[in-house]
């Protein structure tokens, strides 16, 4: 994808995740023919009136996607387990939370994002969790500060904190792997 | 009503499709403009991209990659000899389907009784077979 603005870009990574659970080739060419159509088609664009025109006429990323899989099997072939890209996720969540909290949690949700596994909805229920986290580091830090930074109550405050912040990741990748189906 | 009218956009639109190649080989985008110029053909352009790829699957287009000026190389769409054929067999059943259905929607074909005040009437059973052509 060349030169295609801020709006298709946008629109190219809703496809991308609405195409998520196309098989890989079909996925691609997907991408691959309509950043071409956005490229050709924003090329002369100059307002946002006139892109939402263009990808209007271009219509809903899910009436693409579902066109795309018209003659696969009603019940796509679903692989049994976690894929590679999900166990990273998963890891990145659970013990990457106890090394690098909040960091680590957040690159798996971001991994996670781009498989199947998890609903949109779901994803902004983990981005609003690590929300809470940093919320939670940031009023244990506030705590620590106005407590003279040597405050035997305020550093068990800060170390409290941080607990909740580990199981934020544990908890999420829990909840993924329970999950019954992508 | 909106339901199968889509039903019935989305049959005749491949054919369209197919229909668009027989000049030659075309640009994936050139294909989607042309059909999309035409009112009421297309409801979302970009439909269009998964179903030339599903055409190409079912072995009734191929295609071939051609460098671009203004980008990465583009596929190109032609017809095979078996979207030819199809092309060839739609045209005629369409121009039999067509008259078909207009004569319906124009009313010269009727399957009521045209004496509504007596629908128990059984005698009249033929009287309403009349063709006009």
């Amino acid at each position: 994808m060349t030169e295609t603005s801020r709006w298709g870009e946008a629109y190219l990574a809703d496809l991308d995740q609405a195409a998520a659970g196309l098989p890989p080739d079909r996925r691609a060419e997907l991408l691959t023919e309509v950043a071409g159509h956005l490229t050709t088609e924003l090329a002369t664009v100059t307002d946002d009136d006139e892109a939402r025109a263009v990808l209007d006429r271009l219509g809903d990323p899910a009436a693409l996607v579902a066109e795309a899989a018209v003659d696969l099997p009603p019940a796509p072939a679903r692989p049994a387990g976690p894929s590679a890209g999900e166990i990273v996720a998963l890891l990145l969540m659970g013990i990457g939370g106890i090394a690098l909290p909040l960091i680590a949690p957040a690159v798996g949700v971001m991994i996670m994002r781009s498989t199947p596994r998890w609903t949109s909805a779901e994803v902004r229920t983990a981005w609003a969790i690590l929300g809470v986290g940093v919320a939670a580091v940031g009023a244990g830090l506030l705590l620590m500060m106005l407590a003279d930074g040597s405050s035997v109550a305020a550093v068990r405050t800060g170390v409290l904190l941080l607990g909740v912040v580990v199981i934020v990741g544990p908890a999420s990748a829990l909840y993924a792997a329970t999950r019954p189906r992508p | 009503m909106d339901a199968a009218l889509d039903r019935l956009r989305r049959g005749g639109i491949e054919y369209c499709v197919l229909s668009l190649l027989r000049g030659g080989t075309a640009y994936s985008y050139d294909v989607v403009r042309a059909l999309a110029s035409v009112d009421g053909l297309v409801t979302s352009e970009g439909t269009l991209y998964p179903l030339l790829s599903r055409l190409r699957r079912e072995g009734l287009v191929h295609t071939e990659w051609q460098e671009s000026r203004s980008g990465p190389p583009r596929r190109y769409y032609q017809l095979t000899d078996q979207g030819q054929r199809a092309v060839e067999a739609f045209s005629q059943a369409w121009q039999t389907y067509r008259t078909g259905v207009d004569s319906i929607v124009a009313g010269r074909v009727s399957a009521t009784s045209p004496s509504a005040e007596c629908p128990t009437d059984t005698t009249s059973d033929t009287s309403n077979r009349k063709e006009t052509s």
